[in-house]
């Protein structure tokens, strides 16, 4: 349960990185991953 | 009367004069004048008979209500401005969240939302600050996150929360444009930073959370404000200094902690982030939030000439005696004098802090804290010791 709770937030995150922030390798996934983590209150 | 090029190009003019003088006084040198900073919150919608909820959709409101203050008032730079950045209609997206709101539009923090971490996590959060965030905080906190709801679900309800955040950055940009393009006035503040100990107390630990943390794991306390350092750090991560600007950290913690403790817990990783900040070349604004005088042995010690303190209840006069040669000092006047003196205790005041802390330079006037509600001042009163410090506060 917690790994498919930890899968599915990355997984939300990262495919907002790769189709709204334009994400296209692993350095600017994980910068835009960070970036949303962040921004979130 | 100007005519439009005219008056775009002494705009232009004024921006840059006021730019010099932010800049000249935040490095405690001393300007051609008094910078006068606005800090009218979420007051500026009462002054003009709205509600600060009344600007939640509707932007028109929120651009009358900044070029209301802007015009009616004297100011050569914004510190903090009306435009909010919180609405429920996100929390409710989230599903949750830190924040409640009363029936004028006011966000206030939600008893007992804000205590999401155990004490016992320390370590999770010292490994990796963001896979804590992500994994552990943000499923207690918001049902989005929540192990029951599937990935295109949280993917579309992210969507709609950036929209939220998007008109946020979208107002933002059309505020500084029309205030630089309309009234000559620059933004004081790049961003804001919280410090990595007043994290943990404002975003995962609560007051009386931490508190128990600095007396029974203080290690745990700093080693984990150590490790946040860096994930501070990357707010700042795209930006480079900007002439006139500072970053802005509001302080919470300090003002309840001894020296002894605030030596022990919050200074290493406070200390540490200062020293990077400046090491890239950005000026830094600490709001002293209440009062820190049992902490100014602490406060010589950050970088000379780098630091500019806003004052919330320290004395300003003592401040100027015991720190004005390590740092500017920001503030002044205070909002209760605003709101409950007459305008000539006002100006009787305000003499005061030109004959004692305006001296040398490095000082910027303007409130000792923001102006959120009607009480934090009169309208007669604000406009009557801007125009004073403006008119009186000259250099040369």
């Amino acid at each position: 349960m917690a790994n498919n709770q930890k899968n599915s937030n990355r997984e939300a995150l990262e495919r907002i990185a790769r189709e709204l922030m334009g994400a296209k390798n692993p350095k600017e996934l994980e910068a835009c991953v960070k970036m949303l983590i962040k921004i979130i209150p | 009367m100007l005519g439009s090029m005219e008056r775009y190009e002494a705009n232009q003019r004024l921006y840059q004069e006021r730019l010099e003088r932010l800049e000249r006084a935040n490095r405690n040198e001393q300007p051609d004048r008094i910078p006068v900073m606005s800090a009218t919150s979420t007051w500026a919608y009462y002054y003009k008979g709205y509600l600060p909820k009344d600007g939640w959709y509707n932007s028109e409101i929120t651009e009358k209500v900044y070029r209301a203050i802007y015009e009616d008032f004297y100011f050569d730079a914004i510190d903090i401005h009306p435009i909010a950045i919180y609405h429920p209609e996100m929390f409710t997206i989230l599903g949750g969240g830190c924040f409640t709101f009363n029936e004028e539009g006011l966000h206030q923090t939600k008893s007992g939302a804000i205590n999401v971490m155990e004490p016992e996590e320390y370590k999770d959060l010292i490994k990796d600050p963001y896979s804590y965030l992500l994994n552990t905080v943000f499923p207690r906190r918001y049902k989005l996150f929540s192990p029951e709801i599937d990935v295109d679900t949280k993917v579309e309800g992210l969507k709609k929360f950036l929209n939220f955040f998007d008109r946020f950055r979208q107002e933002m940009k059309k505020h500084n444009e029309i205030c630089a393009r309309d009234y000559g006035l620059p933004s004081a503040v790049q961003t804001l930073l919280l410090t990595p100990v007043d994290f943990i107390l404002d975003t995962l630990r609560d007051f009386q959370g931490i508190i128990q943390d600095i007396k029974r794991r203080p290690e745990m306390v700093r080693d984990a404000g150590l490790a946040l350092v860096d994930f501070i750090l990357d707010g700042v991560k795209h930006l480079t200094p900007s002439y006139g600007q500072v970053i802005l950290i509001p302080m919470h913690l300090p003002p309840f902690l001894s020296p002894k403790d605030f030596s022990k817990v919050y200074w290493p990783s406070y200390k540490k982030l200062i020293d990077e900040l400046v090491g890239r070349g950005f000026m830094v604004k600490c709001a002293f939030e209440r009062k820190y005088e049992h902490l100014y042995d602490f406060l010589r010690e950050l970088p000379k000439n780098r630091i500019i303190a806003v004052l919330e209840d320290d004395d300003i006069f003592t401040f100027k005696k015991k720190l004005g040669d390590r740092m500017a000092i920001h503030g002044g006047i205070p909002t209760t004098m605003l709101y409950y003196a007459s305008k000539q205790e006002c100006l009787d005041f305000c003499q005061r802090l030109l004959d004692e802390v305006a001296p040398g330079g490095g000082y910027l006037f303007g409130t000792n804290m923001s102006m959120i509600t009607p009480s934090d001042g009169k309208a007669e009163n604000l406009k009557a010791v801007n125009d004073f410090i403006h008119k009186y506060g000259v250099y040369k």
